[in-house]
């Protein structure tokens, strides 16, 4: 078997065009309803939804809390433990709230 | 390689009319030999190209590879699917009532015989007209990957094809 006939045999067999009329009808039809829904802007209209609804400032909000609430237990970890008094207490000073049994030395 | 410059909304219609101009026969002719059923090869070519059409658009250098190469990943996947390896593919010609497919020679049957990335780059160079660099982008493979696969390819197509040649003759 030559090269050749190789070539000879795939072009014999295989089609001389691409895809039936039928077919390039079917996926033109598909691509022109697909160009049409795709042409709406969708992120735009929900975003806008949710500014009306209030839920946007809500969110904001929110994350603004948690990021603030965050930030201060992040400081207060970074600046040691603070009595009731707002004293700070050093973490080897602090005691315990139950009493050490007196047989457990 | 990556889908690059966008086709402007009002050209897409005409880019993709000659994408499916232009690569239809190529990519159609792969399917064939890749799933060995004219009719799943027209899925997966039509597939192809509405995968190019959501990309938006391709640049014109890189096209071709990355469409051969989505079309055999399609392919590949339609072999993967439950339904293809569970239906009954011996079906005889007449018993369909779509167009009979041209019929098959000894060089196509033992070119089916393959195993699947041989036979993708036989099919790929000898019917697509692909290079080896071509076709190693393609297949996002080493080119001389795919030097040794058309090699193996070719050993076993002509060791097939000439014992049948003799037993012919004897």
């Amino acid at each position: 078997m030559t090269e050749k006939e190789l070539r000879k045999s795939l072009n014999d067999y295989l089609p001389d065009a691409g895809l039936p009329e039928k077919r390039r009808e079917a996926l033109l039809a598909k691509i022109r309803a697909e160009g049409k829904t795709a042409a709406a802007p969708l992120h735009l209209k929900g975003e806008d939804e949710m500014r009306k609804s209030g839920k946007f400032r809500v969110t904001l909000v929110l994350a603004a809390a948690l990021l603030l609430s965050f930030t201060m237990a992040l400081a207060a970890g970074m600046s040691g433990f603070v009595n009731y008094k707002g004293e700070p207490v050093e973490r080897q000073n602090m005691v315990s709230a139950t009493p050490m049994p007196a047989n457990s030395q | 390689m990556r889908s690059g410059a966008l086709v402007p909304g009002d050209e897409r219609e005409a880019w993709f009319i000659r994408l499916m101009d232009t690569y239809g026969r190529l990519l159609l002719g792969l399917c064939i030999m890749l799933l060995k059923d004219h009719q799943l090869a027209e899925d997966a070519v039509q597939e192809t190209f509405l995968r190019a059409w959501r990309t938006g658009g391709l640049r014109e250098d890189t096209e071709r590879a990355w469409l051969v190469r989505v079309a055999a990943n399609i392919c590949r996947d339609y072999q993967r699917s439950r339904w293809f390896r569970f239906v009954e593919r011996r079906v005889t010609p007449e018993d369909l009532t779509i167009p009979v497919p041209p019929q098959e020679n000894d060089v196509i049957r033992e070119v089916k015989r393959l195993p699947r990335k041989e036979r993708e780059v036989i099919v790929m160079h000898y019917w697509g007209g692909m290079s080896a660099a071509e076709i190693a982008e393609s297949l996002g493979i080493a080119r001389a990957s795919v030097y040794r696969r058309m090699e193996n390819a070719k050993k076993k197509l002509k060791l097939e094809l000439d014992e049948k040649g003799d037993a012919a003759h004897d």
